[in-house]
C-alpha cells in the first residue's frame, strides 16, 4: 500500500496502483467542498464595484462635455464630503456607524474558516463528501430503531465533532440509553468519517403521549 | 470542484472590508469624539487643500467647472481616469464570470497508435446513472466532469431517501465506480457528494 496522503501531492492514475484509495487530487477537491467559496459575497461586491466605476465615469463624461450630472459632479464630491461633519452630522454619524458594521462583518466573512456542515467519508475508490443532515437523519433511523420509539421523537443535531441524539419516547415506555449509545456508537464507526463525530444521547424526562 | 479562485474572493472581501471598516471608523469618530471632531475643524481646510492638490492628478478634478493649476492636462487626465475606469469594470466583470467555471465534456483522454482516444463525460455519466438510478437509496443521481488544473475527475452528487446510512449510499456509488472502472479500462478519480433534501423529498404519511 502506497497511498499518498499529502494534500498537495497529486498521484496520477496512470503511475498508481489500482485499490490504493482515494487520490491526492480528490483529497484536494474534498477538502475544498468542506469549505465555501464565498462566490456570493465576492461576486455582489464586483457587481457593485463596476456599477461605481461605470457611474463616476458616466459622470467624468459628462462634466466633460458639460451636460447636467446625473447625481452629483465628480469634482463636487470632496469638499462636500469634507463638511458633512458640521452639515450633517447626524447623518455621517449614522451611516459610519453602518458602513463600520458592513466592513466588520466583510472582514469576518474574508477570514472566517467558512465550514460547510459536511463530512468526508472514504471508501478504497471513491472519496465521499456527506452533508451532515444526512448523518443525522441516518443516526436518528438507528436510534430509534434501537429504542423501539417513533422516528418523530428523536431529534439529532450533528456538529463538526459531535451529534446529540435527543429521543422523546412515548409515555410509559422505558429506554435504554446504553443500548442506543452502543448502537450509535457502532453505527457512527462503520462511517469513519472525517472529522471524527462522537454522540451524546439524552432521553427526554417528558414521555409524549399518542403515539 | 469548479476552478473559482477562492483566495482571490476572500481578497477581494477583505480589502474592501478594510476600507469600508476604515472609512466607516472615520466618519463615526468625526461626531462622537471630540477630540477628532477638534482636529478635523482646524484641518478641514488643510486637508482639502491636500486631496484638491492630488486631484489636480486624478481625472475628476480636472474637469471644466473646478479649477485647476494643470491649465495643460484637463482634456487627458478625465480620459485617462475613464479608460482606467473602464479597464477596472472590465476585470472587475471577468472575475466574476470566471466564477463556477471547470466543467468538461471530455472526462478521459489517451494517446493511441493513430491520434487519441477520447472519452465523454455523457459515457461515464450514462453508465453511472443507469447503475444508480434504479437504486431505492438514492432518489435523484447527477453525474458531471471537471477539469482540475490538468487532470479531470467525476463529480457524482446523488440524493438521499430519508434514514439511509451514509457508508451504505457511498459504497453503492463505490461499486458502481469499479463497474465502470472494467467497463472502460481506466480508473477515473470520482467524488461523491452525498445530500438528503429530505424537506422536498417527506413523503406524505398516512394517520398511524
Amino acid at each position: 500500500m502506497t497511498t499518498t496522503t499529502t494534500p498537495s501531492a497529486v498521484a496520477s492514475p496512470s503511475t498508481r496502483p489500482p485499490s490504493t484509495g482515494p487520490s491526492g487530487l480528490l483529497r484536494r477537491l474534498a477538502r475544498r467542498e468542506l469549505h465555501s467559496p464565498r462566490s456570493t459575497t465576492a461576486i455582489t461586491l464586483a457587481v457593485i464595484l463596476v456599477l461605481v466605476a461605470i457611474w463616476i465615469a458616466v459622470e467624468t463624461v459628462l462634466a466633460l462635455i458639460g451636460v447636467r450630472p446625473l447625481l452629483v459632479a465628480p469634482g463636487e464630491i470632496p469638499s462636500a464630503a469634507a463638511s458633512l461633519p458640521t452639515t450633517q452630522p447626524v447623518f455621517l454619524g449614522v451611516a459610519g456607524a453602518v458602513v463600520l458594521v458592513l466592513g466588520i462583518v466583510l472582514l469576518a466573512i474574508a477570514i472566517a474558516p467558512g465550514r460547510r456542515h459536511r463530512h468526508l467519508l472514504a471508501t478504497d475508490r471513491v472519496l465521499a463528501v456527506v452533508d451532515d443532515e444526512v448523518i443525522a437523519s441516518a443516526l436518528a433511523q438507528q436510534a430509534s430503531a434501537t429504542a423501539s420509539t417513533h422516528p418523530d421523537g428523536t431529534v439529532v443535531a450533528v456538529g463538526r465533532r459531535s451529534a446529540n441524539i435527543r429521543i422523546t419516547p412515548a409515555s410509559g415506555i422505558a429506554v435504554d440509553r446504553e443500548a442506543v449509545d452502543r448502537a450509535v456508537a457502532a453505527e457512527l464507526e462503520t462511517y469513519a468519517l472525517q472529522p471524527g463525530v462522537r454522540a451524546v444521547t439524552t432521553i427526554s424526562t417528558n414521555g409524549k403521549v399518542g403515539q | 470542484m469548479n476552478s473559482t479562485n477562492r483566495g482571490l474572493n476572500r481578497l477581494l472581501i477583505l480589502v474592501i472590508g478594510l476600507v469600508l471598516t476604515g472609512l466607516g471608523a472615520a466618519a463615526l469618530a468625526a461626531v462622537t469624539v471630540p477630540f477628532v471632531a477638534d482636529w478635523w475643524r482646524d484641518n478641514r481646510a488643510a486637508v482639502l487643500d491636500t486631496v484638491a492638490g492630488w486631484f489636480a492628478w486624478n481625472p475628476f478634478a480636472a474637469v471644466p467647472g473646478v479649477e485647476t493649476d494643470r491649465g495643460a492636462a484637463p482634456i487627458v487626465v478625465p480620459i485617462v481616469g475613464i479608460v482606467l475606469l473602464v479597464v477596472a469594470a472590465a476585470l472587475l466583470l471577468a472575475f466574476v464570470l470566471r466564477q463556477g467555471r471547470g466543467r468538461t465534456d471530455v472526462v478521459h483522454r489517451a494517446p493511441a497508435d493513430h491520434g487519441d482516444v477520447v472519452l465523454e463525460a455523457d459515457v461515464a455519466a450514462h453508465a453511472l446513472g443507469d447503475a444508480l438510478n434504479g437504486t431505492a437509496a438514492f432518489s435523484a443521481v447527477r453525474v458531471s466532469a471537471w477539469q482540475v488544473g490538468r487532470e479531470r475527475a467525476l463529480k457524482v452528487a446523488v440524493t438521499c431517501a430519508r434514514g439511509v446510512s451514509p457508508r451504505t449510499a457511498v459504497e453503492t456509488v463505490s461499486a458502481a465506480a469499479r463497474s465502470l472502472d472494467s467497463l472502460l479500462g481506466v480508473e477515473l478519480p470520482i467524488l461523491v457528494e452525498v445530500g438528503g433534501g429530505f424537506r422536498a423529498a417527506k413523503p406524505k404519511r398516512a394517520l398511524q
